[in-house]
């Protein structure tokens, strides 16, 4: 009878990438109309775990179990989870954007009278499953010129209008103001009421203490803990998340050096401001030598002040300094002239070639020097390529292998030397450890430490804590597109970190 | 007061419709120029329209490609072929020439969609190799010369030479208005017709919506390869022959015509009836060039082309200022929240 | 229909499955060109009188001469991920304003810089479109291609000029070098250096298959890929030009509607049987050219045994589809 009530049931389930390994024996169930929270920091496994339950991932071969409705499915692909009754609202909407409201959630089993779409009965119907949701829209018009909150609402109709009994939300309030995500969250607990339970993952933690029913938080690619959320205070979930050998991490804390807040200052940005309201007035220095930590939530600005202090992004207000001097970078190619660097954070589409070799990748910032009469010299090239690759142990079959075809971890070194070999005055790192495994992690962040000991300034992008407080001399916290408070030293501690983002919520 | 209320929607229509307002404006310039001669219904502007008309019924096929984002270049070639292999065969029978010729349409259409669809490859380079081989088989054909029509064949000369309702529509036109009719009807009242503009607007999201996308790009190059070979048969009887060097450079005419009548290069939405003033409109150029008789024919392409660079300018430009609009939509929001 | 779909499908995925295909996909991928060459080299040798002669030989490469400098460009451009069609044109059009600026009692050499000097522009107009504007490489350039088309027969005044009149632009077309050996061999030689140089070796080169790769990561990492993509339309209208001039001279007369007609396709069916990966990222020079070899043997071959010239249309055409069908991998 107790079964009965379990919806999803996924016992010892395990994923392994080529070199890292995702998921190790995770347990993870939902009963039915729960809203459960699935939390844990970037690189917890969360994203992988919801790929293997809505069929984009296949788990390992043997592991494990998984039941759905009392069933034993495997799902090949997203429609055959959709089939099943599991549909997934994603950060980036799955919608056809010129269609209307009443079309997307139609679209595929629009109702027909005499063989032919019934357009009259498809909009009322559709009218009447957003009033459902609480929202009053015109159905008519077309996705795109809605906000993202009717955006995904639509998307939850769909879901509805499928025999959903299990939503997946990922990161669903990223782009939601207040106001938005409380109509959300009236969706839910709306759902619920019909029996439908939902998988909601976040960064944001008050939020899953407004919403979510119980909590099952991942570490690692482990199982940590699933309780109900009545009996997790936030320190507790927050220890959780960070592992439990918080200490130690605090331990291994950078040794600080205050006489590098004695030296110049060698870039400063000034009142920074977008139009679109990313960035709403960040100021930022960073002297030389120093790895300036910038922490927040996603959607707090950290990754467009990147963009926009490399001059990738033009549309912004405000004043910028390199050594004291206004500059304006037109391009990235103008900052990378003034020896700048940036490791994006999707390596895949923004930082490598994938089809050209370690050697091309790691030299295509100055295959210009190392040329006469735009020739370039193969030797210099490849005594560059042998420098770096001994120099920061990358695991390549050779120079000439594509890069596509190495893990994560060293396509990051292959960037991160490919920056090194230009002799930089300032880093800017975006998530440097993302999609990394633990191993290959220790190593990045001891050649980041070794960058930061040869004078080069860092701007150290992250949403892992205890990675900022590992390597940063000073932290600047970002909320909402402007800084909310600064950490120096010793003041530098993942619960310091947290609260002044949580102070920033307020 | 009603009176006016129809005329601002009216207005409002033709703003959002620029190709008739095209056409309005090039029948003034042409009414104003060459008076009577250009507006005489029975011997310029039927015949411009006909001329349309067929121009227009592979434009159909090429619309329903740029709806799904791809690109069609090998209609003309097509109907270059269909032309000579229904000439071929229909001094045979009349009726292995027309089903001769619809099959050409359809193995060229077939082989376009499966390529593109299963080896995602940008639709231009495989339509481009069509285009080629279509070619080569209409020239192989005869050697090169173009097949005459014989005796017997008065079916096929008759579409393309009569006229229904006392010489009012042509027969290419009735055609060309019937087929954009049905289309009309299946992009607004078919699954397959709405699955068409999921396809263009976001090929993932369509998948994730249990879109058959592949399917879908398959049943679309396939339907213009077959649009393209109606359009072929009914030039043969125009021509009373099969034509292996016929619709040479078309390809920009039609694209011409489908971006004027309103289909945006992205894909994901447009109606079909666009088409219709789209390929009206470009054709009225070339006969205001005929009409003068002085400017040489050429500018004809280079007039095309250009109104068409200006369409694809008008439309980036729209793109652009939408997100304009939109960036400064979300400032004033925000400024509000705050 | 849909059963049909299936069937072949079924076929292609076994096929794609297969460990055979796995190790010939690649082979054919990289080789595709050198295999076709031996192929057709071996069937003419065996079937077609008179052809294993060194005359034969010059003549294929007197031939293919002005194809390799417009496929050289199209390499370019489409290992950067775009595509121009209007090469065809800009040979005519550039044709047509050498012999204009000739009849204008204009020096010769003056003529062709100027001339290169416009189609430069012409090229510098696809660039900026395709990367400022955004408007798509193959709608923009098949515009270019109608509208130059057009202007070179208004130019010409729909006649074909022959060329007899101006010595050294006829004299180019004739010249031998070296004994017996034609100019044009010395111009493929040249094509073929430049090429290797500009593709493989060159600071541009690097910076073309890192567009192809991946355009933003070459943005972010300092490439000014706006101004790159235009001198990639710019040496391919350059070299389209080249290419003009040497046809011309060649044939001795200046066909308004023919010079140049099809060259793009050409040169794209040899871009794909060389090798160069259709949607950018790898460039595969030698390819080209061994592909441009093979486009020319297949108008001779079907020439010298009396087979209408329209089949090499045809087999040309599946060399396009093949090379893209071998070009795709499988995903999962």
């Amino acid at each position: 009878m107790e079964n009965n009530n379990i919806l999803l049931k996924m016992t010892n389930i395990s994923k392994t990438f080529p070199g890292v390994k995702a998921l190790s024996n995770v347990d993870f169930t939902v009963n039915r109309g729960e809203v459960m929270g699935l939390l844990g920091e970037n690189g917890a496994g969360k994203s992988t775990l919801i790929k293997i339950i809505t069929g984009y991932y296949r788990r390992d071969s043997g592991s494990g179990e998984y039941l759905f409705d009392g069933k034993p499915v495997n799902p090949t692909n997203t429609l055959a989870a959709q089939k099943l009754g599991i549909s997934t609202i994603f950060q980036e909407l799955n919608l056809s954007p010129l269609m209307s409201i009443a079309e997307n959630i139609y679209l595929g089993n629009q109702p027909l009278k005499n063989g032919i779409i019934n357009w009259k009965k498809m909009n009322e119907d559709a009218k009447k499953a957003m009033l459902d949701l609480g929202i009053d829209v015109d159905v008519s018009k077309p996705i795109n010129s809605v906000s993202t909150a009717i955006q995904q609402m639509t998307a939850i109709a769909r879901a509805i209008s499928t025999d959903a009994k299990l939503i997946i939300m990922d990161e669903a309030t990223s782009s939601l103001d207040n106001n938005e995500v409380n109509t959300l969250f009236d969706v839910i607990r709306k759902l619920k009421a019909k029996g439908i339970s939902v998988i909601f993952v976040t960064h944001k933690l008050d939020e899953v203490y407004r919403i979510c029913d119980r909590g099952t938080i991942l570490k690692d690619g482990k199982f940590v803990v699933c309780k109900p959320m009545s009996e997790l205070p936030k320190l507790d979930l927050i220890s959780y998340m960070l592992g439990r050998d918080a200490r130690e991490i605090v331990n291994k804390k950078k040794v600080y050096n205050k006489e590098i807040q004695e030296n110049e200052t060698y870039y400063e940005a000034r009142n920074i401001r977008k139009t679109n309201c990313r960035l709403n007035g960040i100021n930022i220095h960073i002297k030389k030598g120093e790895v300036v930590g910038l922490a927040g939530l996603l959607g707090s600005g950290r990754t467009e002040l990147a963009k926009v202090i490399f001059g990738d992004d033009q549309k912004y207000i405000g004043y910028t300094f390199l050594n004291g001097i206004a500059v304006k970078f037109r391009s990235p190619h103008d900052a990378v002239k003034n020896k700048l660097a940036f490791c994006s954070e999707d390596r895949k589409a923004e930082g490598i070639f994938p089809y050209m070799s370690v050697e091309d990748n790691i030299t295509m910032p100055q295959v210009g020097k190392l040329s006469k009469f735009g020739l370039i010299s193969r030797r210099k090239q490849k005594k560059i390529t042998e420098r770096y690759i001994s120099k920061l142990s990358i695991k390549t079959p050779s120079s000439k292998t594509q890069i596509r075809d190495l893990s994560g971890g060293n396509q990051q070194k292959v960037i991160f030397s490919r920056w090194l070999a230009m002799e930089p005055d300032m880093i800017i790192l975006d998530e440097p450890t993302r999609g990394i495994d633990v191993g290959a992690k220790g190593e990045i962040e001891n050649i980041i430490s070794s960058i930061a000991k040869q004078g080069i300034s860092i701007l150290y992008i992250s949403s892992e804590n205890d990675e900022l407080v590992r390597n940063c001399d000073r932290v600047v916290v970002l909320y909402e597109g402007k800084n909310v408070k600064e950490l120096v030293g010793e003041e530098i501690s993942s619960e310091s970190i947290m609260a002044a983002i949580a102070a920033g919520k307020s | 007061m009603n009176n006016k209320l129809t005329m601002k929607s009216m207005l409002g229509f033709l703003q959002g419709n620029t190709a008739i307002l095209a056409v309005l404006a090039m029948m003034a310039l042409g009414t104003v120029t060459y008076g009577s001669t250009f507006l005489n219904y029975g011997k310029n502007i039927y015949n411009v329209i006909r001329m349309a008309s067929l121009i227009g019924i592979m434009g159909i096929g090429v619309n329903l490609c740029f709806f799904i984002g791809g690109r069609d270049l090998s209609v003309g070639a097509v109907a270059a072929l269909t032309s000579v292999v229904t000439a071929y065969l229909s001094n045979y029978n009349v009726i292995f020439g027309i089903i001769g010729g619809l099959g050409v349409g359809l193995v060229f259409g077939f082989i376009n969609g499966y390529v593109i669809s299963r080896f995602k490859v940008q639709p231009f380079i495989a339509t481009l190799g069509t285009q080629l081989a279509a070619r080569g088989f209409a020239l192989l054909i005869n050697n090169e010369y173009s097949i005459p029509l014989l005796e017997g064949t008065e079916f096929i000369k008759k579409i393309g030479n009569e006229s229904i309702l006392n010489g009012l529509v042509s027969i290419p036109t009735a055609v060309f208005i019937i087929l954009i009719a049905l289309f009309s009807f299946i992009l607004k009242y078919t699954h397959f017709g709405r699955s068409i503009y999921a396809v263009g607007g976001n090929e993932e999201a369509a998948e994730m919506m249990c879109v058959r996308v592949k399917a879908i790009k398959l049943a679309v190059f396939t339907i213009s390869g077959l649009l393209a070979a109606i359009s072929g048969i009914i030039l043969t009887g125009r021509l009373n022959a099969g034509q292996p060097t016929a619709c040479e450079g078309w390809e920009m005419t039609i694209m011409a015509a489908v971006v004027i009548g309103g289909t945006s290069v992205r894909g994901g939405s447009g109606k079909i009836w666009g088409i219709f003033f789209g390929v009206v409109f470009v054709q009225f150029i070339s006969n205001l060039i005929n009409l003068n008789g002085r400017i040489s024919a050429y500018w004809q392409d280079i007039l095309t082309g250009i109104i068409l660079l200006l369409a694809l300018f008008t439309q980036a430009y729209q793109t652009w200022r939408k997100e304009k609009v939109a960036e400064r939509r979300e400032l004033e929001k925000q400024l509000a929240n705050s | 229909m849909d059963h049909i779909v299936k069937k072949i499908d079924d076929f292609y995925k076994r096929l794609e499955k297969s460990n055979k295909w796995k190790i010939i996909q690649p082979i054919l991928v990289d080789y595709g060109a050198t295999i076709a060459f031996i192929f057709l080299i071996s069937f003419n040798i065996l079937f077609t009188p008179n052809f294993f002669q060194i005359s034969t030989f010059l003549l294929i490469i007197k031939q293919t001469t002005s194809l390799i400098f417009v496929a050289v460009g199209m390499t370019i451009v489409i290992s950067m991920g775009g595509t121009d069609i209007s090469v065809g044109s800009i040979m005519a059009f550039s044709g047509i304003l050498i012999v204009q600026m000739l009849v204008m009692g204009m020096n010769f050499y003056v003529s062709i810089i100027l001339a290169f000097i416009i189609c430069a522009l012409v090229g510098t107009f696809n660039g900026v479109i395709i990367s400022k504007v955004g408007i798509q490489p193959i709608i923009l350039t098949l515009v270019m291609q109608i509208v130059l088309r057009g202007f070179t027969v208004m130019l010409a005044k729909s006649t074909v000029i022959p060329l007899h009149k101006y010595k050294l632009l006829y004299r180019l077309g004739i010249m031998r070098v070296a004994g017996d050996i034609p100019i044009q061999v010395f111009f493929f030689a040249f094509a073929v250096i430049i090429a290797f140089l500009l593709i493989k070796k060159s600071v541009f080169g690097k910076y073309i298959e890192a567009i192809g790769s991946s355009r933003k990561a070459a943005h972010l990492t300092g490439i000014r890929t706006d101004f790159i993509m235009i001198l990639a339309y710019i040496l391919s209208a350059l070299f389209a030009s080249f290419a003009g001039l040497l046809e011309m001279s060649r044939t001795a007369a200046l066909d308004p509607n023919l010079l140049g007609k099809n060259f793009e396709l050409d040169a794209i069916a040899s871009v794909a049987i060389g090798g160069t990966s259709m949607a950018g990222g790898k460039a595969h020079v030698l390819g080209t050219i061994m592909g441009c070899v093979i486009m020319t043997m297949i108008g001779t071959t079907v020439n010298m045994n009396n087979v209408p010239i329209a089949v090499s249309n045809i087999i040309k055409a599946g060399i396009i589809v093949f090379s893209l069908a071998i070009q795709h991998k499988s995903t999962d």
